[in-house]
Order: structure tokens, then sequence, then C-alpha cells
């Protein structure tokens, strides 16, 4: 094993094998607390050996293991450099600034930016520069969807060693100065970051998870800085970052300077049984005018009835996806190639999908399961090209629940917002 | 709330009134009816060579060629496919050591082994070892819950660890060309004279290991030597 992957990396080794010299070795237990994830519940072994099952998914750390690191010495081959010249808007500029600033100046920061508002982009100038100051830099996001389209975006605009991390990938790990993955890839690191990206932080499964927020402080160095990044912020992560002493940027308005859609609420209790004529109208709508759609659902038994609904009025090609759809990722690759009009998905979808002229349906938007936050992020969803700034979210509920009408309240006020500046 | 163990789906399931009572949760509580499902046992025709599926009942091809070459056939009996959900379950017990997954088969593995010894008179039962690195870094042997203490158990081979290279990591022709990997442990040869031995493993892939360890068993002069294996 090469020495380089065990720099800023927490590596499982047995104990009854000799560790590589110059290793640094630390327990895999300490005081009940699993040494990897900080985890405390646990699974015995033959004999009074035990294993972490907080941190199983990405390998099992037992009494019989050690963790390994080398300290992170930021020795990279070449220091990567930004081929990117987009431009950025004149509001995106300034973020972009303030971004870099507060960085330099040593703190963490958050930035509020709704859905569509470019938030990658904003973050450029920050990443090309730390790449050419030669630290090390992470960007991760609870979600594997997210990850994956964000991949050939920043392979496009810097060139750099890179590592995309995520759990069913197969390639080894390999020593890289820009590293892309998902919140749980973090467990495997430590104090190897200098700056480091979380995007969506309100996302499950991040959002309130002690162990991966743990795992997100441990895997930045102590003189490194954080950046989170959210379009949907609870009151919780608002409160937290400024008790922390971090600072928040806040960009109402989309790339494009148009409004966010609102939701139109359209009452109909039944929709499990049967579609409500304005609805057919309107899906059929989207069929004639050749407009890919989705239709989110709040539990996976809605699937198959709602998917008959409409493969029994629209012609065109469509399907569904669930959180453990094993054919998931294909399935919205598909659907950006055109290969699919329309999927019918659980909230799984509610982010990462970026498509140009989508429209969106959400059915049952009254169950519990779609939190404000999951409504705005629906909602996000349209208008986001500056071909198709426009588009419909189309709320089917059995009333006006709370959460539908604070989200429409939070997109008025945003929108406000966004005019004010 | 109760996931299942092998795919974290959570267990909708009600609890059995003796779990209850004694908070004793079998090994059908743990695991969720779409994993269970997926399993395929094995029923019908089989091979009498390696115990696989055969329309026909007769000798398959692999176990031609161990005739040809002179082998006694084992007579290998197996309780599953070895198809792509044993193979993840495979993954996640052995490979990745998820020892909470034993319960799933123990209770089969162990009525099917008592069933074989009595039918073969077996007066000793054993497992085929791992080396004592791969224990030492797995921490338990994959196949020793399977197997009832009380009927004869004995283990008296050692591998050592430049032989057992992971199996897996092999390709079919390598395995095929493994020499004898197996020894005696200390004092245990002269035990094995007239011994009616089963052999328990996990897996029957070639049945190249079966056959090593039965060799070595018969030159110290088992009278015997038969295999139940989880997957074939
Ligand atoms: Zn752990
Ligand atoms: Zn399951
Ligand atoms: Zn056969």
């Amino acid at each position: 094993m090469n020495l380089e992957e065990f720099y800023g990396r927490l590596v499982t080794w047995p104990k009854a094998r000799e560790c590589p010299e110059g290793t640094v070795a630390m327990p895999s237990l300490l005081k009940g607390r699993c040494g990897r994830c900080g985890g405390r519940t646990r699974a015995t072994l033959h004999g009074k050996q035990s294993y972490c099952l907080d941190c199983l998914t990405i390998g099992r750390v037992s009494t019989l293991d050690k963790l390994l690191t080398v300290p992170e010495p930021n020795d990279f081959e070449t220091v990567g450099t930004m081929h990117w010249n987009g431009q950025l808007t004149a509001k995106q500029e300034k973020i972009s600034c303030q971004l870099i600033k507060n960085y330099s100046e040593g703190v963490d920061q958050l930035l509020w930016a709704v859905t569509g508002a470019g938030k990658t982009e904003m973050l450029f100038p920050l990443i090309g520069q730390s790449l050419k100051r030669g630290l090390r830099v992470g960007f991760v996001s609870p979600r594997v969807d997210v990850v994956l389209e964000l991949a050939p975006r920043i392979q496009a605009a810097f060139s750099v060693s890179l590592q995309v991390l995520y759990g069913e990938q197969e390639e080894p790990y390999r020593y890289s100065q820009l590293v892309l993955g998902t919140v749980h890839q973090l467990l495997r690191f430590y104090q190897a970051f200098d700056l480091l990206i979380i995007d969506e932080v309100d996302a499950f499964p991040y959002r309130g998870n002690r162990l991966l927020e743990r795992a997100v402080r441990r895997s930045v160095k102590s003189s490194g800085h954080l950046v989170m990044l959210t379009a949907t912020p609870s009151k919780r992560l608002l409160d937290k970052v400024k008790e922390r002493g971090g600072r928040l940027l806040m960009l109402p308005e989309r790339f494009h300077g148009q409004h966010l859609p609102e939701i139109t609420l359209h009452v109909h209790a039944n929709w499990e049984k049967r579609f409500s004529r304005r609805l057919k109208q309107l899906l059929l709508g989207f069929e004639r005018q050749e407009l890919p759609f989705i239709i989110f659902v709040p539990k996976v038994r809605h699937l198959i009835p709602v998917f008959r609904h409409v493969t029994a009025m629209v012609p065109s090609n469509g399907t569904t996806v669930h959180a453990n759809d094993p054919d998931r990722l294909k399935k919205v690759a598909d659907m950006r190639a055109g290969h699919y009009r329309y999927l019918v998905s659980t909230t799984i979808l509610e982010r990462g999908v970026t498509l140009p002229k989508l429209q969106v349906v959400i059915l049952g938007a009254d169950d519990p399961t779609f939190t404000k936050e999951a409504l705005l992020q629906m909602a996000g969803r349209v208008g986001r090209s500056r071909v198709a700034t426009e588009g419909v979210v189309f709320a089917v509920a059995s009333g006006p629940a709370r959460t539908i009408r604070a989200a429409q309240k939070e997109i008025r006020l945003l929108n406000e917002k966004a005019g004010m500046d | 709330m109760e996931q299942c163990l092998l795919c974290q789906q959570s267990l909708t399931s009600e609890l059995t009134l003796l779990t209850l009572l004694t908070g004793y949760r079998g090994a059908q509580e743990q695991f969720c009816q779409t994993c269970l499902q997926k399993f395929q046992e094995i029923t019908g025709p089989i091979c009498p060579g390696c115990g696989r599926m055969s329309g026909d009942a007769r000798l398959c091809q692999d176990c031609q060629t161990w005739q040809d070459k002179g082998e006694t056939l084992i007579e290998n009996r197996a309780l599953y496919v070895y198809n792509q959900q044993m193979k993840d379950y495979m993954a996640r017990y052995k490979f990745i050591g998820d020892y909470r997954l034993r319960v799933l088969f123990k209770g089969g593995m162990r009525k099917h082994i008592c069933r074989r010894v009595r039918a073969e008179k077996i007066d000793m039962v054993t497992s085929i070892p791992i080396s004592s690195q791969r224990l030492q870094t797995r921490g338990f042997n994959q196949v020793h819950v399977f197997i009832p203490i009380s009927k004869g158990f004995l283990e008296p081979l050692t591998v050592s660890d430049n032989h057992k290279v992971d199996q897996s990591s092999k390709t079919r022709v390598d395995r095929l060309q493994t020499t004898q990997p197996f020894e005696f442990k200390e004092g245990m040869e002269p035990r094995i004279r007239g011994r009616r031995i089963l052999l328990v493993d996990d897996v029957y892939t070639t049945g190249r290991t079966l056959y090593h360890a039965s060799a070595r068993l018969k030159s110290a002069g088992a009278a015997a030597v038969f295999s139940i294996t989880l997957a074939r």
C-alpha cells in the first residue's frame, strides 16, 4: 500500500498486521465509542471482540483493528488550476467575493441561495484560488445524485487531481487534491481539508445526524474552514451558524433574475383513486407541448397506482423511481437524455434533478412526508434554465396544510426580497 | 425501529408472542420477506456428486471430471443455490464480517447436519479451517456456528497463511491447480483412523477445497468422508 493513501485518512488496519512505517495508529474503540464514527451501537464477534454498527455500511471497524493515518502534508504532484471562464452576474459576483474574503478571514460560512441561484459557479473562484495555493479541498453532499451531477461540472471547470467517492463505486481510493463525494465518505478522513464545502446541508441523511456532523468537523484541519450551502435552511441551522460565530450570506435571486415559480394549490382529496379533470388537463397539456414532468408522491406504495393513471392518458414513455430503486441513477440519466417524458417519484428526486423546461406535480402535498423544505426543493426544479424561466408547480392536496402555506409564503418573500436589491 | 439486517428496510412485521415474552428474536424476525424470498432452496433432483440442482439427477460434468481423476465422490449436499442473493449474503457475512448474519442459516444448517449424521452414521464433524491470520482479522470462522457441538465436532486440520489465498481472488484455473493446503494439527493424525467424517463448508464452488481436505483425512485412514455446504 502506498503511503499517500494514508494522507489525511483513517484506514482500517488489522492489529495482526504490521503497520507501514510512518503511519500514526489510533484506537478503534475509545471509551465505548467507535474510533471512526463515534457511534456506540455495537455487535459482538466471537470471544470478547466487537464491531461498530453505526458505520458498518462503509466497512467494518472492530476491536481487532486499529485506525491508521498520516498527517495531511498537502503533497500533490501538481497543483490544480481553474479554466472555467463563465460569467457571474453582478449579484453572484458579489457573493463570490464575500466567500473568498470570509474564508481568508478564517470563518465558517453558510450560503443561503434559492434553488437555481447558481451556487456551484459562485464557489468556483474560491475553489480555484485554494487549489492554486496548494490547499486540499473537499466538496460533499448528503445525496449521491447531487454528487454525480456535480462531478462532470467540476471536472470541466478545473484541471486537478480529483477523486469522486460514494458508496456504490468500485474504484480504489487514490490521493487527490480535490475530493468530491457523499458526506458519509468523510468518516474515512482525518484532518485532511483546508476547505470543505457541504452542499445541501439541510438534506437527509446529514440533517440532524450527530455522527455525520462529527465526521465533518473532524475531516477539516484545525486550520481549515467550512462553507455550507442550502436553499432551504431550517431555523435550527441558522441559529447554529450564528452561535458558532459563522457568517451568513444570502442570495434570494435566481441566476437569470426571474422569480421562483409559485406553488399552485389544487384541492382534491381523492387523487389516489382518480385524477381530477383539472389535473388531467394539465398533464395532457404537458404532453401536447412536449414538456418533461415529474409527479411526486408521498409514499412508495403510491408509485404504481399513480403511474397506471398516467399511462392510461399520456402516450409518452415514463417510469417510477424511489430511494431503494437499484436503477435510480440510470433512470434519472435516461430522463435527462430524453428517453422518458415523465417520472413518478418519491421525494428522493426533490434535489439534484435539473432539466430544462421541467414541470412539477406534487400529489398529496399535505402529507407529512412533504416538509416545507421538501416542497421548496420540489418547486425549485422548475424554471431553472435561461431559456425556460417559467413553469408549473401544481400541488394537489385535500386541504391547504400549514406546510404548503409556509412554502408559498417563503417563495413570495424571497421573490419580494429579490426584487428589492 | 427494527431493520432488516440485509437491506436496512424497517421491519413492519409484528413481533411474536415468544419475542415479547422472552426478548428472543428468531432469525426470521430480523430479515424482511423480500430479502428472504430471494434465497433459492435446492429442491428436487440433484447431482449425487456435488448436490447442485439437476433435472435428471445424473452426475454433472464437473463431478464426472473428479471421478475420472480417480476421486471417490464426496457426495456433497447443499441447502441453497449460490445465486446473487447468496453471493451478497456471503459478501456481507464473510468479507465485510457482519457476524450478526450468522443467525440466518444457523437453524437450517444444524438440522441438516444432524440429519446427515444419522443417515451416514457419521462420528466426526469438522469444518474447513481458515488460516490463523484470517481468523485474527475476521474474528470468526464463518461455518463454526452451523455445527452442533454435540455431534463429535473436532478440528484436526490447519491451513497455513500463504496457502489459503482468498479463493475469490483467484481464477477458476488457479483454484483447481492449488496444491494440498491442509496439514494435521499436532497429535491429531492418529485420531482420524476408521472415522466416518462430515466436512462442513459455506460454498461449494469447484469442489477443490473439499477434495483436498478429504484427501488429507483419508491419508490418515478416515473410513469415509462426506460434505455439506450452505450453498452450491
Ligand atoms: Zn463506527
Ligand atoms: Zn431485507
Ligand atoms: Zn456435480
